[in-house]
């Protein structure tokens, strides 16, 4: 049970001529219930590869398969699998009021009243929004983190078995950026299988188990936080940015620090006290 | 005695269609040349504060000067305008033109600048913010990063003394967000310009002379940014943060290990640890 990019080349029709290639011959396996974050600067197809996920875009070449079918051989199927958050989704609410934003999704999806009303009200308690309070409020009176996850429970109102999500905590202030992570990190737990693009490597470093790294439409390397993080340099020659416990602990190590490369503040930490108040003698 | 730009006084705010308060009782004044950044989450005023700046909204009470100029009186609105302009978050929402020359004659089209003045102007304004390269480009070709610098050299065409950014960085990536913020910290450095950014990037405050962090229509907080990032746990309280190597700092402080106060960047870190390593290695 996986997502499976073989072979996978996208040439935008409009750029043909320009030979601007989006994605050249990605080879990706997506496993079921993983976390994986896609990293990579502006251009090198990061939306472009989560824009195939759920036939959105078809490959120029190769294929996507989801539990070995082709997505494109059968795509109102998987349509509702893989369910697709974009940048910001909430530009694209629209109804009156949250419930019934919320509820076009599965009404799309021919299910019956009852059952609609009911994927609302979960969907609404995922993200954390309260039914009774917000469900008849018109979506636009909302803060804009709240919006964010109105248009996320709309997703997730379809159920899909895979989330896609593009740059979620853009233009977000630290509390809303907060919650929708939390939400991410509770969906994941509860079984849902999510990829997630972000610009965000502090993002990055909190919820994803694996790091893909994306340029000029290739996968350039794959590895868990911890291995991808530690390759400061690499990273940063990327013109990416490296979470800021990483960069320091790259910096202290190049210094003769003996500690060990983090990327989590809290693991820093540890490393730091037991270096200062041990002299860095044990654990090591 | 440094000279203000903005100067306000008992200043209330409440939105035509609602009866709340979306700023009370604001009093601040802001130097010539300071580069101030503005926190706070969503709703907090922020954005409102910084269309009062520039006479887009008249205070419900109170009284705002722009260079001593009240933002009430009509009469002023236009040299208000030129003196402090405004870029906002949306890089693709403010690119009026299909050229970027023209986006910049933009502005001082509206101005009533004489068409023999504009070209030294428009090449003076791109290549202060590094887009000189691009004056015949068409902006849909730039990145975001690039379309700010061209919002902002619009700007700089009219030889304003303060910039406003509101946000101007939150849709852009890394990079173009640092090309941004660079961009800003040179004119204010170079050329003197008075800056007001506003973000949700607490590592982007730290860059700042001065740091006022807003909640519930009010100013909260008003220091350098050591101050402010000093009470983490104050400024959870308004639903904001302290940058990465504070939030370390408060940790390792909490371990019992002696640092100093207003630790916010790398560097400071790594100097500070260094410190201490060295020394306890002596022992």
């Amino acid at each position: 049970m996986a997502i499976e990019l073989k072979n996978v080349t996208h040439v935008y029709q409009a750029r043909v001529e320009m030979n601007i290639v989006a994605l050249n011959n990605i080879d990706l396996t997506i496993e079921d219930g993983e976390l994986l974050a896609l990293i990579g600067h502006t251009g090198s197809g990061k939306s472009t590869l989560a824009q195939h996920l759920n036939g959105l875009l078809k490959p120029t070449s190769g294929k996507v398969l989801i539990d070995g079918e082709d997505i494109n051989e059968n795509r109102s199927k998987y349509r509702f699998e893989v369910g697709l958050v974009f940048q910001y989704p909430e530009y694209q609410l629209f109804e009156e009021t949250v419930k019934k934003d919320i509820a076009f999704g599965p009404k799309n999806m021919g299910l019956t009243e009852d059952e609609i009303n009911q994927r609302v009200k979960s969907a609404m308690e995922l993200v954390g929004l309260n039914y009774e309070e917000i469900g008849e409020k018109s979506p636009f009176e909302l803060s804009g983190g709240q919006m964010r996850r109105v248009a996320l429970a709309g997703v997730l109102a379809m159920q899909p078995r895979y989330l896609v999500l593009d740059e979620p905590t853009a233009g977000l202030d630290p509390k809303g950026r907060y919650y929708l992570l939390n939400d991410i990190k509770r969906l994941h737990e509860q079984g849902t299988t999510i990829v997630i693009i972000s610009h965000s490597m502090d993002d990055v470093a909190w919820l994803a188990e694996r790091i893909a790294v994306m340029e000029r439409g290739r996968i350039v390397k794959t590895g868990s936080p911890k291995d991808i993080f530690s390759q400061y340099s690499f990273l940063s020659d990327m013109g990416l940015d490296v979470p800021q416990a990483s960069e320091l602990s790259y910096k202290l190590i190049e210094k003769g620090v003996p500690i060990k490369n983090c990327f989590k503040l809290e693991e820093l930490a540890d490393e730091l006290q037991n270096l200062l108040k041990n002299g860095g003698k044990t654990g090591a | 005695m440094s000279e203000t730009i903005f100067s306000l006084r008992d200043v209330n705010y409440i939105y035509d269609h609602g009866d709340e308060y979306a700023l009370s009782e604001i009093n601040l004044d802001i130097n010539k040349g300071e580069f101030v950044a503005i926190l706070g989450h969503n709703g907090s005023g922020k954005s409102t504060l910084a269309k009062l700046l520039n006479g887009l909204f008249i205070p419900t009470d109170g009284t705002v000067l722009v260079n001593n100029m009240d933002t009430q009186e009509s009469k002023f609105i236009w040299d208000i305008r030129k003196c402090a302009g405004m870029v906002f978050q949306n890089p693709d929402n403010q690119i009026v033109a299909t050229i970027v020359r023209d986006d910049v004659a933009f502005g001082l089209e509206n101005i009533g600048i004489p068409t023999e003045e504009m070209p030294e102007r428009i090449d003076k304004a791109l290549k202060a913010v590094n887009m000189l390269e691009f004056i015949d480009s068409a902006p849909h070709m730039l990145s975001g990063g690039q379309k700010q610098r061209v919002a902002i050299a619009g700007i700089l065409a009219m030889l304003p003394e303060a910039l406003i950014l509101d946000e101007s960085t939150a849709m852009l990536d890394p990079s173009g967000r640092k090309e941004v913020l660079e961009t800003v910290k040179k004119l204010n450095r170079e050329n003197g310009i008075t800056v007001i950014w506003i973000t949700h990037f607490m590592q982007e405050a730290v860059e700042a002379d001065r740091v006022l962090v807003m909640n519930d229509g009010k100013i909260s907080l008003d220091g350098t940014p050591k101050q402010v990032f000093s009470d983490g746990r104050k400024i959870r309280s308004f639903g904001l943060d302290v940058p990465p190597m504070a939030r370390l700092s408060e940790e390792l402080i909490n371990r019992g290990i002696v640092l100093p106060n207003g630790i916010l960047t790398v560097d400071d870190m790594q100097r500070e640890v260094l410190k201490l390593w060295q020394s306890n290695l002596k022992m």
